[in-house]
């Protein structure tokens, strides 16, 4: 097996299972637990976070009642969805919706970047695929809007297609600025050519990559629809647009898409831009000396997930203070603000990368 | 003095119609008697004369005295583009006669004249049943149902009786049919 | 818009009598050309209570406590132009001291119907942080209603003649407090809120109101004092304790957009809050010793026939009551006019050419009280 699969092995050493399975089961096995044991307790982690930051910020508790201080809130929340009875009967193009949402989301659960013993998919293509997923993603969002026969979902899904088209562009300019600056799209060199310490951030190692990281955090909330950019899934005018009909157990699967989506966009970003899972030289090397891979991916998971939720709770922050832009101004701000940024970014960026090469 | 300049106007205007002129309640303005079909010259004239100027309309009211319906037009000078806002007040007063039974009346609008006419005639068209016939195409913009659908009668009437409300069978059979 | 050689339909889209974008039961009839809307009908009645022929069956004593239903959130503005209509026919003399507390109330009362109006355009625009700042000052001025009256918001406080009750010592203290606190926070709003730069895109420029529009729909009252109509009633006609107190006028300039767009409707109201605490630091440090209530002579009579039109400048614009008396223990007419009805009249100019995105922030900013409009 080679080194990726390495940290699988002792994983497996550790449950008790046995070593000579196909591979496509490690596979199947590894993908289940990332999401149980990653995606799962981050979600109710982040939500439970979002409301208690949210009630400081409005001088009031928050969840307060299920659990000590309410930390079961999300779970409670879940359950409660899971057994609310659905008002219509799904017919094909409802089903073919989520057929497509969740293959398209889910389906990056295999790329994810979680350390750096942990990436199955470490090629050229790596970073791009993450950002593909969230082009279908927009699809199956918009067709669930136009297959409504009401007027909220169909502005809905019209909006969702217009956001993600503006968002989309920029976000792959500044993608190709990180590349442009590591010299691949592999994440493991993505995050090799930063360090632990704050200057070697790709963000702060040059301005144009400064640039290129806001470009990029705020053209995936364009995308994405995340608050306070999201036009398109407006609570005040359609009613939350394409959600509108949403009742039950479909609606925690589409609030659940959502906020899978968002995380993996902003542990994307850490990656690429700010330092990713980089832990102190010293700590690293005195892990890998003494073979403790086990130790060595908990504690660079960790290191990566604190990131990524500050990420998170400083755009919640911005989306609580402030009101919510309207869908054309968020367009018109992508194709026009966003997009003239990432083009100089880009060039800026492979100014100075040529320039080091010399 | 003001009120002065208004009836010497309106008496040389019109030296065949006689006015009755009151005082309207304690206070300083005129109210004055009008025959119905007179009105709409006296409004015309009274908002475009270029002294008086009084377009605005602040209130149409309807109350029943012994069996006849007394209209009040309180009329204002504009507010909106003159210095002194409401300088100039005059209250003209119609009447109509109210007929036996749940019948409506019918009576002149003022709205292509007065522009925010429309929102007091059709609210006391509905509570008194009154129909002011316009002269404009009836601007659908806004309607105002106060009433419940098949409500009969008109209840700012004294002669309606309170607690005998009446629905139409018909519409009472249609929500039943509904299942409602 | 559509081009000439592009056809497209127009969408109908009927929202109401409850929707997350009115502020208000109504029913909106909208068409939609894309995203702007075309043409608008308005469907209102929803909140029909009979509060005129509910006032003509009960004795005099009884109206109060309908005007003040009139509009829930300013309740005491229903209360004081029935009380001085009657007051008018019956020639019952209110002391000076009774006066100036109506007008403490009514000031008091202005402030929070302004309050919970900015709590709905932050609603409406989204932004949820300022609700409940907002709402938590609103809660100190309700506690001094409670304190003088009982009640928070139908306070039914007011008699022919003058007050229910004296104000005390400590309430003048209070209200002090009050004044001091509303004026910090007004500045918290200004940096939170108010100059945002995402609520100035949201207001800015949007739906502007004009003296044409002003004048053929009788606007009056903040609407058409930030689109330059400057009409208060308190400077003007009325009198009554509010000429012993000096104040200005805000009216809307267009500093951030252009004249009575819905940034300057919204600006307009924090600064009548301004001046309205500056009226109460006035009012409550001169206010005249004497009788809070002319109870020697405030009984109606049966012998007196007469009619009387008063009017006050409430929160939303111009009040009027128009009083019927005719020797009977009951009203023969009591009509209600307010500002809210010519609003209902102006929605579907106003809102054609807006984006379906801003119809919640502009309806919002109407200050509409379907509970005036529809009586």
């Amino acid at each position: 097996m080679n080194t990726q699969g390495t940290w699988i092995v002792s994983w497996f050493d550790l449950v008790g299972l046995p070593k000579d399975l196909p591979h496509w089961v490690y596979t199947l096995v590894s993908l289940v637990c990332v999401y149980l044991f990653v995606v799962i307790p981050s979600a109710v982690l982040m939500s439970y976070l979002d409301r208690k930051l949210t009630a400081d910020l409005q001088a009031r508790i928050g969840p307060n009642r299920a659990g000590y201080a309410g930390v079961l809130q999300s779970i409670a929340d879940f359950l409660k969805l899971l057994q609310k009875e659905p008002q219509f009967k799904w017919g094909l193009r409802e089903n073919l919706w989520l057929v497509s949402h969740t293959m398209a989301l889910y389906s990056t659960l295999a790329v994810l970047p979680l350390g750096s013993l942990a990436l199955l998919v470490d090629t050229e293509m790596s970073a791009f695929l993450p950002f593909w997923a969230t082009l279908v993603l927009a699809l199956g969002t918009m067709l669930l809007g136009l297959t409504q026969a009401s007027v909220p979902g169909w502005f809905g899904g019209i909006r969702v297609a217009a956001q993600t088209l503006a968002g989309s562009f920029p976000a792959l300019i500044a993608l190709v600025c990180a590349g442009v600056r590591a010299g691949s799209f592999k994440w493991s060199s993505l995050v090799h050519s930063q360090s632990f310490a704050l200057w070697g951030w790709a963000a702060i190692s040059n301005p144009f990559q400064t640039v290129a990281f806001f470009v990029f955090i705020i053209s995936g909330l364009v995308i994405l629809a995340i608050p306070p950019l999201d036009g398109g899934l407006s609570q005040s005018d359609i009613h939350g647009g394409v959600s509108s009909y949403l009742h039950g157990r479909r609606l925690s699967l589409f609030q659940m898409g959502r906020l899978y989506g968002f995380f993996f966009w902003c542990l994307i970003t850490v990656v690429l831009f700010l330092g990713g899972w980089n832990l102190p030289e010293s700590l690293v090397s005195h892990l890998r000396e003494g073979e403790s891979w086990i130790m060595l991916s908990f504690l660079e998971l960790t290191c990566l997930l604190i990131k990524t939720f500050f990420l998170m709770l400083v755009v919640t922050w911005v989306a609580r203070v402030n009101t919510r832009v309207r869908v054309d101004q968020i367009t018109d701000f992508s194709w026009k603000v966003l997009s003239p940024f990432s083009l100089v970014a880009l060039m800026g960026a492979s100014l100075w990368a040529g320039w080091r090469a010399l | 003095m003001d009120k002065n300049i208004i009836l010497s106007k309106l008496n040389k205007e019109f030296p065949t119609l006689k006015f009755e002129t009151h005082r309207f309640g304690r206070s300083e303005v005129d109210s004055v008697w009008v025959e119905s079909q007179n009105l709409l010259k006296v409004i015309e004239f009274l908002k475009f004369e270029p002294e008086l100027n009084m377009e605005f309309l602040e209130n149409l009211n309807v109350s029943e005295i012994d069996q006849v319906l007394v209209l009040s037009y309180f009329l204002t000078s504009s507010y909106v583009f003159s210095e002194v806002p409401f300088s100039k007040s005059i209250v003209l007063r119609t009447s109509l006669v109210l007929p036996d039974g749940e019948s409506m009346v019918s009576g002149f609008s003022v709205s292509h004249i007065l522009t925010n006419a429309d929102v007091f005639e059709d609210e006391v068209g509905e509570l008194f049943g009154i129909r002011f016939e316009s002269k404009l195409n009836k601007d659908l913009k806004i309607k105002r149902n106060l009433l419940p659908k098949g409500l009969r009668g008109f209840p700012l009437r004294k002669s309606y009786k309170m607690g005998s409300v009446v629905v139409d069978p018909q519409i009472k059979k249609s929500k039943s049919e509904a299942g409602q | 818009m559509s081009q000439n050689y592009l056809r497209t339909d127009l969408t109908t889209w009927e929202i109401g009598p409850y929707h997350g974008a009115l502020p208000v039961p109504m029913r909106l009839k909208l068409q939609l050309d894309g995203e702007v809307i075309a043409h608008a009908e308005v469907e209102t009645g929803f909140l029909h209570r009979g509060l005129e022929k509910a006032c003509e069956l009960h004795p005099w004593k009884s109206l109060v406590s309908y005007a003040d239903h009139l509009d829930p959130e300013g309740a005491v503005f229903g209360e004081i132009v029935l009380t001085n209509a009657v007051e008018e026919i019956f020639g019952i003399p209110v002391p000076e001291r009774a006066q100036c507390i109506r007008v403490i109330l009514c000031e008091l009362t202005r402030i929070s119907s302004h309050l919970a109006y900015i709590v709905r355009m932050a609603k409406m625009a989204g932004s949820e942080t300022i609700i409940h700042y907002v709402l938590r000052d609103r809660e100190r001025v309700l506690d001094l209603f409670e304190l003088l009256t009982g009640a928070r918001f139908s306070i039914n406080f007011l008699r022919y003649g003058g007050v229910r009750f004296d104000v005390t010592e400590g309430f003048i203290e209070r209200v002090l407090e009050l004044c001091e606190l509303i004026r910090i926070r007004i500045k918290e709003y200004n940096d939170v809120f108010t100059y945002n730069h995402s609520f100035i895109k949201r207001s800015a420029n949007i739906a502007p109101l004009s003296k044409e529009l002003i004048r053929h729909c009788g606007i009056t009252g903040p609407n058409a004092r930030a689109s330059g109509v400057c009409f208060d009633l308190r400077k003007t006609y009325y009198g009554k304790a509010y000429d012993r107190v000096e104040f200005e006028v805000p009216v809307g300039v267009g500093a951030l957009g252009v004249v009575g767009d819905v940034h300057d409707r919204f600006i307009v109201r924090l600064k009548e809050v301004s001046q309205s605490i500056e009226i109460l630091k006035q009012l409550v440090e001169t206010i005249p010793s004497g009788e809070y209530c002319n109870l020697v002579d405030n009984k109606i009579s049966r012998a007196i026939r007469g009619e009387a039109v008063s009017r006050v400048e409430s929160s939303r614009g111009l009040l009027s009551c128009y009083v019927l008396a005719d020797g009977k223990d009951t009203p023969a007419r009591v009509q209600f006019t307010t500002s809210s009805m010519f609003n209902v009249k102006l929605i579907p100019y106003l809102i054609s050419g807006v984006r379906i995105e801003d119809l919640p922030v502009v309806l919002a900013s109407l200050d509409l009280s379907v509970a005036e409009a529809d009586k």
